[in-house]
């Protein structure tokens, strides 16, 4: 399959659901969140790096993350971001709305002819 | 993972952790390229590739950080606030009689501005509804030589009103009265007559119709008027009334318009009309003299008043060169005076006065406070110096003390208003003033904002001392013993003697300026006006054209007199146009048949009275030679006068003045001299007066009747009323009033003012008395031990207790000399205000004085008795 195209209308407000996601496995800081991403979906989905970090600012600011600054396994100064409850509230909500979005929408698409 | 410290905020900072995160992203993603295989150059394009725009991102975060960090420090700084406000008023709170007493204080001093510059405002800076007012000014007829001042004539007002260059719009007016039909009543109402572009120099928009032109006051015009939205209201309100006729004095006037309701120019007007140019006033012999309008212009822009009394000088001279006959008296000068400062007249001075006065009463105030927070603040030393040890910077500690006295002014403004509106609301319901405008005063945004102000200032005022205080507390001082006898403890003495000192030179000043104010009111009090105005009613009347000039004018007066005369009760009736402060008749020149000039006398001139019935009796002005006006007299209608013991003085001297012819308007023959009288005001000065006889010609239609009598007045109007309608029931009374009333509101502005000023004055004695004793007992609870220590050494009671008060003393002497020294200076703003007393009066002063001396030393008294009980064993152990 050929990776999802990144800058997909649709993905950007889901970039928040999957940070969320992953920082929902423990604190880590921006790279580690990119690789999980990576990972997680098989290398189909490549976020651009760059827009990952306003993000993560920005989610800071509205207290769902807490960042502090610590020092990698190889001994380098890292920013490390956690959720806080908030933030695991603000997950579950998103994460419900999510899935009974992509229900409804593929319930939807899959739908075969019409009564008016 | 380890946690790092985090660094204080700064921009450099912010940048800094962007970049740090960037980076360590970049270069985590180079070093995973290159262990895939890729060379270095490669691994950096492709991971700035996959990054994206570094520079846009990392600008970008570095903009959220700082707005961030931005919203959360000002969070954080109004929370302190309000954690600080709110420990600020649980610590008043702790203290509700202080808390209490300092804020009523201040709402009294705060309340009383307020008020006071609202009826200033009123007064003194818009007391019309019209725009520009301070270029409006009144051109007068001054004639030094009698020491009086005229309006002008309507030939000279038209000649004004060709001198655009001076004036860009201009009119005169002149008052007036008609009679006319309210519900089926005849009503005598107050009007003007006016010449010139009216509308356009007091900016009048009719609330109905239209305002008339210039050009109706040519002859042979219709007759047209315009109304006061009262009497439109008393005609019944309906705005179907322009274009209806209306007759005023037996003729027939086309109603065109309604005035506004806060138009109010002349003041007491209810319509007003185009004055008629016939040819009467346009022929100067007739005309010139009479000199009875007020002419308000409005100066050009470019205009200065300077030029503008140079240019009038100039077009005097040429008046008195081209119309010889009518300036003979000489001295004559047009003058100009500020249309606002003509209104407010007697007004203005009060007004500053009463100014100054309140804003020493907030001044002593705040003084007060200050040195009141100050000794609380030395109370909590310890507590502050707690705080500055554990911490608390200098600014947090002085901002807790700032916070309080904010609190305070807050509290104490909010409560002026509440005390201002109270204020002018009572001063409405009283209207002693008679100012038109002041009926409409209310707290506006200007009148607000002067408030808003003098809170600000009276909140620095006694804030800022005592905060500077706080704020320099030594913690070592204050920690290792009580700050008393230490260097922050003699400061504190300092300013609060230096406080004491103000309050009490600034009551000194109220305190000489009420006392005379007082003694004023008393001396005018005193004046003997002449007659005696006790037991007397007057009321206006005036005949229409059914009763024409001479024999049936006379026939009317004397059916009136004898119908007045039968009520049971009434003891005699007079009639007079220029009666005392019931209206006057004018005044003009007079000559005497061979009487040479005094010395000293510069001009003759009189008022005018036209005399009725008995008329001297009535009014209880006693005749000091010769004999008053007969039956005889007023039946044959001879030309006979009465003038009064003025004129004998200033033109006959010591000769006898009876027989003498006397030319003044009509001519007579003087038959006796009557004692001076005042006609409009105690303390006005004398001048001349001449009585004729009434029925020497019959002339008027105005009288106004004067009826002695032992019943209660509204008994007698009552009475007068029905004996009128009897007569004529379409001829109307008006202004009737007992005599001593209408006496005693010539005064009534005076009386208010005096009142209001010795009620500041008092309220400031007592704010002084509660800051010298808060002061003394201060000092003498932070002597305690020096005072034990003389104790035990043997000093004898008596000599702690003088100690202490000729410490009192001495503070008190020092603010009286300084007081003393202001008024010295001020006084002199005093003198148009007082009556009999000079600003320098030294009975005022020394009165003062001594209260001031009383005062401090009863104040003084409890704190002496307090430090006479001092147990030098109890005071020594403590320390």
């Amino acid at each position: 399959m050929p990776p999802v195209p990144q800058d997909l209308d649709l993905l950007r407000g889901t970039l928040d659901l999957f940070v969320l996601k992953t920082l929902s496995w423990g604190p880590m800081h921006g790279l580690a969140i990119v690789r999980w991403i990576e990972s997680a979906s098989n290398s189909q989905l490549q976020i651009e790096e760059g827009a990952l970090y306003p993000a993560l600012h920005r989610m800071e600011q509205r207290g769902w993350l807490s960042a502090e600054w610590g020092i990698t396994d190889n001994n380098r100064k890292a920013k490390y971001y956690r959720l806080t409850p908030r933030g695991r509230k603000q997950f579950a909500t998103q994460l419900s709305i999510w899935e009974r979005y992509t229900k409804m929408a593929a319930a939807l698409l899959s739908a075969r002819g019409a009564t008016v | 993972m380890k946690r790092l410290f985090r660094l204080p905020f700064s921009r450099a900072r912010v940048r800094g952790d962007v970049d740090a995160e960037l980076s360590f992203h970049l270069q985590g993603r180079i070093e995973e390229l290159i262990a895939a295989g890729m060379s270095r150059a490669d691994a950096e394009h492709e991971a700035l590739r996959r990054f994206g725009d570094r520079s846009f991102v990392a600008h970008e975060l570095e903009r959220m950080d700082v707005r961030a960090y931005e919203r959360r420090a000002l969070g954080e700084r109004l929370a302190s606030l309000w954690r600080d406000t709110r420990y600020a008023l649980r610590g008043l709170l702790r203290r509700p009689l202080y808390a209490g007493a300092v804020i009523l204080t201040l709402a009294l001093g705060i309340g009383a501005n307020t008020a006071v510059f609202s009826v200033f405002k009123t007064v003194l800076l818009r007391p019309l509804p019209v725009p520009g007012i301070d270029r409006l000014v009144v051109v007068m007829g001054d004639f030094p030589l009698i020491h009086q001042r005229f309006g002008v004539s309507a030939l000279e007002a038209i000649d004004l009103f060709e001198r655009k260059d001076l004036f860009s719009t201009a009119a005169a007016s002149t008052g007036g009265s008609a009679t006319l039909i309210v519900g089926g009543e005849p009503m005598r109402v107050s009007g003007a007559s006016t010449l010139g572009e009216f509308a356009s120099v007091f900016a009048v928009q009719p609330l109905l119709g239209r305002f008339y032109r210039p050009e109706d006051s040519q002859f042979g015009r219709p007759a047209v008027a315009v109304l006061s939205y009262r009497l439109w209201q008393q005609l019944g309100g309906d705005s179907s009334i322009v274009g209806q006729m209306l007759t005023l004095s037996d003729k027939a006037h086309e109603i065109v318009g309604v005035l506004p309701p806060n138009f109010s120019y002349p003041s007491q007007a209810m319509y007003w009309r185009p004055l008629v140019l016939d040819s009467v006033v346009l022929n100067p012999e007739q005309s010139r003299g009479t000199v009875i309008f007020r002419f308000v212009g409005r100066m050009r822009d470019s205009l200065t008043s300077t030029r503008l009394a140079s240019e009038l000088r100039v077009l005097t001279q040429r008046w008195h060169e081209s119309y010889v006959s009518n300036y003979k008296s000489g001295g004559h000068m047009l003058v100009t005076v500020p249309l606002v400062e003509y209104l407010a007249g007697q007004l203005k001075p009060i007004l500053i006065a009463l100014f100054g006065a309140v804003a020493l009463v907030l001044l002593i105030t705040c003084a007060n406070v200050a040195s009141l927070q100050l000794v609380h603040a030395s109370g909590r030393t310890r507590e502050l110096a707690v705080r500055a040890a554990l911490g608390a910077g200098r600014g947090a500690i002085a901002r807790q003390v700032v916070l309080e006295s904010a609190l305070l002014a807050l509290a104490g403004g909010i409560g002026g208003v509440l005390l201002a509106r109270l204020g002018l609301t009572w001063l409405k319901t009283l209207d002693i003033t008679r100012f038109p405008a002041l009926k409409d005063l209310q707290l506006d945004g200007l009148v607000l904002a002067f408030t808003a102000g003098a809170v600000v200032l009276a909140g620095i005022l006694f804030g800022s001392a005592p905060a500077l205080r706080a704020s320099r507390v030594s913690v070592n001082d204050a920690l290792r013993d009580s700050s008393r006898g230490t260097s922050a403890g003699a400061a504190r003495h300092r300013f609060l003697r230096a406080s004491v000192v103000v309050q009490n030179a600034l009551t000194l000043v109220l305190l000489v300026g009420a006392v005379l104010l007082i003694q004023s009111l008393n001396r005018l009090l005193r004046v003997d006006p002449g007659f005696q105005p006790q037991n007397v009613v007057t009321f206006s009347i005036a005949v229409t054209a059914r009763y024409p000039y001479g024999a049936p004018r006379v026939a009317f007066f004397r059916s009136l007199e004898e119908r007045l005369r039968a009520i049971p009760g009434v003891q005699s009736v007079g009639f007079a146009a220029g009666t005392p402060f019931s209206g006057s008749a004018g005044s003009t020149s007079y000559k005497l048949a061979g009487v040479p000039t005094q010395p000293g006398e510069t001009g003759r001139h009189a008022n005018q009275a036209f005399v009725f019935g008995d008329y001297f009796r009535a009014l209880g002005i006693q005749i000091v030679r010769g004999r008053g006006f007969t039956e005889a007299d007023y039946a044959s209608g001879s030309p006979v006068v009465v003038v009064d013991e003025t004129l004998v003085r200033q033109s006959f001297g010591d000769k006898d003045p009876i027989g003498t012819q006397i030319e003044h308007g009509p001519e007579g023959t003087i038959i006796g001299v009557a004692r001076s009288v005042k006609l409009a005001d105690l303390s006005e000065p004398a001048h001349p007066l001449v009585y004729h006889n009434f029925a020497n010609g019959g002339f008027l239609a105005g009288m106004t009747a004067v009826v002695r009598s032992s019943l209660p007045p509204s008994a007698v109007i009552a009475a007068a009323r029905a004996a009128v309608k009897a007569l004529d029931p379409s001829l109307p009374i008006s202004s009737a009033r007992s005599l001593s009333e209408r006496v005693a509101e010539s005064y009534g502005t005076r009386s208010f003012a005096t009142g209001v000023l010795s009620v500041f004055a008092a309220l400031s004695l007592v704010i002084a008395l509660l800051g010298v004793y808060a002061m003394m007992s201060y000092v003498v609870s932070t002597r305690n031990k020096e005072i034990g220590i003389r104790l035990a050494l043997g000093a004898a009671r008596t000599t702690i207790a003088r100690m202490v008060l000729i410490d009192a003393a001495k503070i008190a002497a020092v603010g009286l000399a300084i007081g003393v020294a202001a008024f010295l200076g001020l006084g002199r703003l005093l003198r148009v205000l007082l009556f009999g007393v000079g600003p320098y009066d030294p009975v005022a002063l020394g009165a003062a004085v001594a209260l001031i001396g009383m005062i401090t030393l009863l104040a003084s008294y409890l704190p002496a008795r307090r430090a006479v009980r001092v147990d030098p064993l109890t005071t020594m152990r403590a320390e």
